[in-house]
């Protein structure tokens, strides 16, 4: 039970898990605590749930065994959205 | 800002409070009778302060009891829509999962049952996947 346990948790796909665990707690940490500069606290929340996203295509959706350009179109998807969201935040924010 | 039909200006609400689960403003006497006076509800009117005499409902449309619907503003429009949508893509997914623990419980998967799996595998964490962007958007964003 316990070496079923063990091999469990150095299984890759559950350490990705318990990375996308801690990824969720920082970001809530971030997000729902005083930060000293909000629209930056924000930025941070968005940056940890893209690489989240990231993590959940390359691992849970077997994209990074997946043919090369279906890979970059989904990184790029990643970047995009990411980077779009971010600046339209941060340019609504200072306007 | 637009109330039960008239046009107000922003100026008039000194205050708004939640009371009873539904949202009001208050206004002070001249501007309640400037915008037609609406008489305030007996089950509010205790903790009205004594300069406010006149109650407007600001979201009509809120059911009494509810906190927020749809129509309070923006982002509960968004939210309703956005976590609705997205409840909707649950209950698929739990239909899809329904049928891959039959499948997996199968000594062997037809070539057609096999990509089932993969892709019903590959929905469940789009769903997943949106959830994680929509809990920050909804939750998280100052």
């Amino acid at each position: 039970m316990t070496g079923q346990l063990v091999a469990l948790l150095r299984n890759r796909i559950s350490l990705i898990w318990l990375v996308l665990i801690a990824a969720t707690l920082i970001s809530w940490w971030i997000g729902t605590g005083d930060a000293a500069n909000p629209q930056l606290g924000t930025a941070a929340v968005f940056v940890v749930v893209f690489i989240k996203v990231r993590l959940i295509g390359l691992y849970f959706m077997e994209l990074r065994d997946a043919p090369l350009p279906l890979r970059l179109l989904f990184e790029g998807y990643c970047l995009i959205v990411c980077s779009t969201l971010l600046a339209m935040y941060l340019i609504s924010g200072s306007g | 800002v637009s109330i039960l039909g008239r046009h107000v200006s922003e100026d008039h609400f000194e205050d708004v409070l939640q009371i009873h689960g539904a949202n009001f403003a208050f206004a002070t006497a001249a501007d309640a009778a400037a915008c037609g006076g609406f008489a305030p509800s007996p089950a509010a009117q205790p903790v009205i302060p004594a300069n406010m005499v006149k109650l407007i409902n600001l979201y009509p449309n809120c059911d009494i009891g509810l906190p927020a619907c749809p129509t309070t503003n923006n982002y509960f429009l968004y939210f309703f829509v956005l976590t609705g949508l997205h409840a909707f893509h649950v209950l698929i997914g739990m239909g899809i999962l329904i049928a891959l623990v039959r499948l997996s419980g199968k000594p062997s998967l037809s070539e057609g049952q096999f990509s089932f799996v993969e892709g019903g595998a590959c929905f469940w964490h789009m769903v997943d996947l949106i959830w994680v962007v929509l809990f920050a958007l909804l939750y998280l964003m100052h």
